[in-house]
């Protein structure tokens, strides 16, 4: 999947070949001048072009997560369903409501059950929420990656191409300082998403402790409930 | 005085309602069984195999969850039989 930038980062690499062919191209009396800060401007220059197709790659994980925020969205909302069936909140005839018509110790295993399985359904809302708001922390920390990076490469394309065409010792000395800016930016950023990773993987997996925490999903003890003594009628 | 036929219908209720939530987890396990993400990168493999640890076992308490239910419509559907069968509830 491409993204602006991609976009910029070949844009970075035509304008390193262009330079690179000025200054081959270079014959002035300073050409060895040129070609010596030319060779260390390249250098640095296919260092910072490795560095933002890095973060470029890294950058396309936005797209399936953008995918993953709207269908966790339509999971929760079918947890969320679930949690008010159950609960019969919304509309009574929906929910559990055998319990109230009967008294007895079956009847009080079996409320016992209901209890425990509907707090579990409230467990799987809550983690589903939790989910989603992990990803849409990830896709805003890669979104703000993205724009500085594009921001940054796109500029030193520009720059880069600017001294093609005005090709003396004083530009390249200028692009060697752009160039060592800019990869500092690409360093920062590359370092934001690596914390924004750290932290949301620690975040995923205290989602995924959580519901160890809680246990497997209570299976019921149907034998407690299941027979026909203990039910009573309710006065 | 209790209502022995709606007391019985309210058990019933349930049953069918227990059944209907065991699928309507079963929807949620199979839809976020689908939804892990199949991306590499060094940076943030960390967090991807987390997130799909964190699927796979919401999927599977997803399942657990519509086989619990199941076995809660079950039973209580029996018991409703066996209420009626007893001529009066015990």
């Amino acid at each position: 999947v491409s993204n602006a930038l991609d976009d910029a980062v070949r844009q970075l690499d035509d304008a390193i070949a262009q330079l690179e062919r000025a200054i081959d191209d270079y014959t002035r009396d300073d050409w060895i001048v040129i070609r010596n800060l030319g060779a260390q401007a390249n250098q640095k220059l296919r260092d910072f072009a490795q560095r933002a197709e890095d973060l470029a790659n890294v950058l396309h994980a936005a797209d399936p997560i953008n995918d993953r925020i709207s269908k966790w969205s339509d999971v929760g909302n079918k947890t969320l369903a679930l949690n008010k069936d159950v609960s019969g909140a919304e509309e009574q005839h929906k929910g559990i409501h055998g319990q109230e018509y009967w008294e007895g110790t079956s009847r009080n295993h079996y409320n016992a059950q209901v209890t425990v399985q509907q707090a579990a359904i409230g467990g799987l809302q809550t983690a589903a929420s939790d989910v989603s708001a992990s990803l849409n922390a990830m896709s805003t920390g890669l979104l703000s990656a993205k724009h500085t990076g594009e921001i940054t490469v796109v500029s030193i394309a520009a720059f880069v191409l600017s001294v093609a065409t005005a090709l003396t010792g004083g530009t390249l000395i200028g692009l060697l300082g752009a160039v060592a800016s800019a990869a500092g930016v690409i360093v920062t950023v590359n370092s934001a998403v690596e914390d924004l990773s750290d932290a949301q993987s620690k975040q995923a997996k205290a989602l995924s402790g959580a519901l160890d925490k809680q246990g497997d999903w209570p299976q019921p003890g149907v034998q407690a409930f299941d027979q026909d003594t203990g039910w009573v009628p309710a006065k | 005085m209790s209502d022995i036929i709606a007391d019985l219908a309210a058990i019933r209720s349930d049953a069918d309602r227990w059944h209907d939530y065991a699928g309507q987890a079963q929807a949620i396990s199979d839809d976020s069984g689908k939804l892990d993400i199949n991306f590499s990168n060094t940076i943030i493999n960390e967090y991807i195999q987390a997130y799909n640890n964190f699927c796979h076992t919401f999927s599977s308490r997803a399942a657990a969850g519509n086989k619990a239910m199941t076995a809660m419509g079950n039973a209580v559907a029996d018991v409703a039989r066996r209420l009626e069968a007893a001529d009066h509830p015990k």
